[in-house]
């Protein structure tokens, strides 16, 4: 069965397993907590745990799920960043009154969400709705979306790379010739992915990292979402998830997958 | 064929996305939203609200 441990006891875990770990897998929250100091709750314990990572030279592999996921994130703080910023009184950017106005409301929602300990950051929903009322291009002295989002997203590309090399991340190449079979120890399917998917409901970008846990080399996965905790406690197979502490105090430690009685 | 070398975090390479996160940030003017109009004035015009604070102190006052 599958077990979950907190971030504090990792020394004890990586001492414990032989060999030693060639490799753990990482989730999006944990990469993102680990990156954002004080915006995300965990963001001090992802920190921690990504400098004992480093400090036992344990390589850090994900898919390309979690890139995904990443490069969204990044794309929505930035542009969160950006929006908010317009409200200053000494902004640059000339915006009518009534995205003013939609922009006030966004950051009373954006405080709220802060105040209850989530992530402070506009919802696709909410970027649409703004993205809509700004107007494409610069008209009447009023800034267009297309120039602003030229501004703040459009060196993504060399941001992501950036944040990559800085992660050491590596990406698992899963299908093809030129795949990253040597860490497998069986060939994924879509089918094995439903059954994980259908089991707990999971979400499918987790379920995916979960099956790749499961048919992989690597012992262990670092994640910051209840979800995968859950998922591979309720796993018959030997794997680890590694949490945060108060994740793991709060909602992990009292749960039981053993038999009914 | 794949690299078989990997990647391996370092302790450096977090602390540069931080650093390079808190940079952009500075720029952003958006921390102002939570100042009062008092602090936004006194930073860019610290001259207008020392005479306007020293206008509304009381002379016996201004000497405490």
């Amino acid at each position: 069965m599958g077990k979950v441990i907190p971030f504090s006891q990792i020394d004890l875990y990586l001492n414990s397993i032989h060999p030693k770990a060639q490799g753990c897998l990482v989730d999006t929250n944990f990469l993102f907590a680990a990156m954002y100091k004080g915006v995300h709750l965990f963001s001090e314990d992802a920190e921690f745990l990504f400098e004992k990572l480093a400090l036992y030279n344990i390589p850090v592999y994900t898919t390309i799920t979690t890139r995904s996921e990443l490069l969204d994130l990044e794309r929505r703080i930035i542009i969160t960043e950006a929006l908010m910023g317009m409200l200053a009184p000494y902004s640059k950017w000339r915006i009518s009154n009534e995205v003013a106005k939609k922009l006030k409301a966004h950051k009373t929602w954006i405080d709220q969400e802060a105040n209850a300990g989530r992530l402070p950051l506009l919802t696709d929903y909410r970027i649409k709705q703004t993205k809509e009322l700004f107007i494409p291009v610069r008209a009447s002295g009023k800034n267009g979306w297309l120039e602003i989002c030229d501004e703040v997203l459009g060196n993504l590309n060399e941001r992501m790379a950036f944040i990559e090399k800085g992660l050491g991340l590596n990406y698992l190449r899963l299908r093809g010739e030129d795949s990253d079979a040597r860490f497998l120890n069986e060939p994924l399917s879509w089918s094995k992915m439903h059954s994980l998917l259908g089991k707990t409901c999971l979400s499918s970008s987790d379920a995916m990292l979960l099956n790749v846990l499961n048919h992989s080399i690597f012992p262990f996965i670092v994640s910051g979402d209840y979800d995968i905790a859950y998922g591979v406690l309720a796993e018959p197979s030997e794997k680890t998830a590694i949490i945060p502490d108060q994740l793991y105090k709060n909602k992990v430690k009292n749960l039981n997958f053993g038999k009914s009685s | 064929m794949a690299d078989e070398t990997p990647k391996l975090p370092t302790k450096e390479g977090l602390k540069r996305i931080q650093d390079s996160i808190q940079k952009r940030r500075e720029k952003i003017p958006s921390d102002r939203l939570v100042k009062s109009i008092d602090e936004i004035t006194r930073e860019k015009f610290p001259e207008v609200l020392e005479k306007d604070i020293a206008a509304k102190t009381p002379q016996k006052d201004r000497n405490l």
